[in-house]
């Protein structure tokens, strides 16, 4: 095992202010949208406390986006513009988590700190971080305040559109956290993935070297072992 | 110098009346005198009627004198002098109103115009007010009221119906409880209105500010206050802090005061539904009966007719259809939740009964969403409602048919509920199928 420095300190505290925005916003949005079904608070003070925590999240996006703007870890976002490669690694991963996983096989992506994502992941989160967050963002603001949007809201089919679109992106998310959470468990341990979302630091397997054909920057990076120093460095 | 108009000769002359005629031969002598009094010498107090106006009087005040409308009515025609006294028109004299009486032919004219009814009568004296009163009379022309009275209504008022015609009082009479004329029309609604905090703050606690009819429907241009933005204007016209007030714990609040009525609020006994209102959202003015009839070629009947109301599919076909090609206009449905009845509208109850409860209406099965009605204004200013069922706010159609008007909870579309419960059990199952899958296997694998 090695660790690597995967997660950088701002991209944690990004993750985890989102993770516990995103749920509450989750919660006090089905609240607001199935009050009397269930009353954990009172719809007043659900709309407010998803008022605040859209806010919150809403600097909390332009932390992610601004650290990813001003550094070259932006990388890992960098969409596969080869096809061929795209579909191959995408249904590569598809047929692990599909069938390999069940067989003992090992996962065909190899973690590393310019390569973070697999096939799969990248695309989900370039939709997610790109299209979906600011979109709910967006469709949020107009809904706190209609009145002062009332022109925005409008052009867009008026305010039954604007809070469609808003749903039809809680349902997303109402499912994906469940899917989210489970593929974080299927590191080496259940908890590594979890673990290294707090310290930074991914355990990765050794690799095969006939299979250790990954980017140019794994070169820069030292790979440290767990029995070594424990406070590893990482060279940009 | 008193103008006698002679180009309205009437058909029937005092002879016509139920005077006989040694009385009214009587009168003539007495009239033929009554030129020389010191009243026509000009020696009079200005409280006393002028010449003219006595020799009308000499006549007029007898109780008997009366004549037979066209239709078998019989008209009184008697003038209190001690009535007359007291109007604000007393000083004008008669002739100024009556203008087209000729005094020298006027009580042995034979064709003096019959009028059909005591109606048709009012109507068309009341026109002499215009020409004085041409500011109030163009305000009256925009009223429910002028509209009713074109389309012939009956019981639509005129100026003599609300100010009497010898006993117009100055304006602050009509100001007070006793002086306002439109409970003789509206007995129902002016007793909700009694009861209500704006009654009892001016009846009980003598508040002068607290609103009396015209203050919310407007004197002459009355018109239906829920129609347009009139009654949000009637009320912040008074409660002008009403926005800042709402803001401090109303989420929306802007929204909620488009969208919501005061009533619907602070008339909690009132009974709510949700309106949608044909609007043409290009000139921002509702549509008019005429307009959408000439679309649809046609219109159904009012609610009452209709058994189930217009379905969510039924809907989406009346905008589409109303905004197929060569339209100018873009009709939109304009949501807004109001009480039942004009009735409810003037139970407004003190603030602290106001509902304040939000889950009153952003629960589902909320009873504004159970009342759905499609309106638009007919030509007179009232609004015509047709009957539409709850699901026109709930279908997946309603985006596209009443994408402007949302409720939280109360009017969400039951295609996302299903969708959600779909993808939060769909999320959810997931990691169980995959984990059981991958224990199984775990199993075989160590055997």
């Amino acid at each position: 095992m090695t660790k690597l420095y995967i997660h950088p300190l701002q991209v944690r505290i990004w993750h985890w202010i989102n993770a516990i925005c995103v749920l509450a916003l989750v919660l006090t949005g089905l609240q607001i949208r199935y009050v009397g079904l269930f009353d954990i608070m009172s719809l007043q003070l659900a709309i407010t406390v998803h008022n605040w925590i859209g806010f919150i999240l809403l600097g909390n996006f332009f932390i992610w986006l601004s650290f990813y703007l001003f550094s070259d870890k932006i990388k890992i976002y960098h969409p596969e513009l080869n096809p061929k490669k795209f579909y191959r690694e995408s249904f590569g991963q598809a047929g692990y988590y599909g069938w390999g996983i069940y067989r003992g096989a090992k996962n065909p992506h190899h973690m590393t700190p310019y390569n973070k994502f697999n096939a799969l992941q990248k695309s989900l989160y370039q939709i997610i971080m790109l299209l979906v967050i600011p979109v709910q963002i967006i469709t949020g603001i107009l809904l706190w305040d209609v009145e002062r949007f009332s022109g925005i809201v409008g052009l867009l089919g008026g305010v039954r559109v604007v809070d469609t679109v808003h749903v039809l992106i809680l349902i997303f998310f109402s499912g994906f956290l469940f899917i989210h959470v489970y593929l974080a468990t299927l590191g080496h341990t259940a908890t590594a993935h979890i673990k290294a979302m707090f310290t930074g630091y991914e355990e990765i397997e050794e690799e095969d070297p006939k299979d250790s054909k990954e980017d140019k920057h794994d070169d820069k990076v030292i790979r440290m072992s767990t029995s070594e120093s424990p406070s590893p460095l990482q060279i940009h | 110098m008193i103008i006698f108009n002679r180009k309205d000769k009437t058909k029937a002359g005092l002879l016509g009346t139920h005077l006989c005629k040694p009385v009214i031969i009587f009168l003539l002598v007495v009239f033929s005198f009554s030129v020389n009094t010191p009243a026509a010498l000009g020696n009079i107090p200005d409280d006393s009627p002028s010449a003219e106006d006595e020799r009308c009087l000499l006549c007029h005040s007898f109780e008997r004198l009366s004549t037979t409308l066209a239709n078998g009515e019989k008209l009184s025609l008697q003038v209190q002098e001690e009535v007359l006294a007291k109007s604000v028109h007393y000083s004008i004299g008669c002739a100024s109103c009556h203008r087209e009486i000729d005094l020298n032919a006027h009580m042995l004219s034979t064709n003096k115009k019959i009028y059909a009814n005591k109606r048709e009568r009012s109507v068309a004296l009341s026109n002499i007010c215009h020409e004085c009163h041409e500011d109030k009379s163009s305000q009256y022309e925009g009223s429910i009221h002028a509209s009713l009275v074109e389309s012939g209504n009956l019981a639509a008022p005129v100026c003599t119906d609300c100010h009497g015609s010898h006993t117009v009082k100055p304006k602050a009479a009509y100001e007070t409880l006793a002086g306002i004329p439109c409970k003789t029309c509206h007995e129902n609604i002016f007793n909700v209105y009694l009861k209500s905090m704006h009654g009892q703050a001016r009846s009980k606690l003598g508040h002068v500010g607290a609103p009396i009819c015209s203050n919310c429907h407007r004197a002459h241009d009355v018109n239906v206050a829920s129609v347009e933005d009139r009654l949000k204007e009637a009320c912040v016209g008074c409660h002008e802090d009403v926005k800042h007030v709402h803001k401090k714990w109303l989420p929306n609040a802007g929204l909620h005061l488009q969208a919501v009525s005061c009533a619907a609020c602070h008339a909690p006994a009132a009974q709510r539904r949700v309106d949608l209102l044909l609007f043409d959202s290009v000139a921002q003015r509702p549509v008019s009966e005429n307009e959408i009839s000439l679309r649809l070629g046609g219109l159904p009947g009012p609610e009452e007719s209709s058994k189930d109301g217009l379905d969510a599919k039924e809907l989406w076909n009346l905008i589409r259809t109303i905004n197929r090609d060569g339209s100018e206009a873009e009709v939109i449905l304009r949501g807004r939740m109001e009480v039942t009845t004009g009735e409810q509208a003037h139970q407004i109850a003190w603030k602290d009964k106001a509902i304040r409860d939000c889950e009153s209406c952003h629960r589902d099965g909320a009873e504004p969403f159970r009342n759905v009605t499609v309106s638009l204004i007919r030509a007179d200013g009232k609004r015509v409602s047709y009957g539409a069922e709850k699901e026109v706010l709930s279908s997946a159609l309603s985006l596209d048919s009443a994408g402007g008007f949302y409720a939280l909870g109360g009017t969400r579309i039951e295609l996302l509920d299903i969708l959600l419960l779909l993808t939060a059990v769909g999320g959810a199952s997931v990691p169980i199928v995959h984990l059981t899958i991958r224990k199984l296997l775990r199993k075989d694998k160590s055997k």
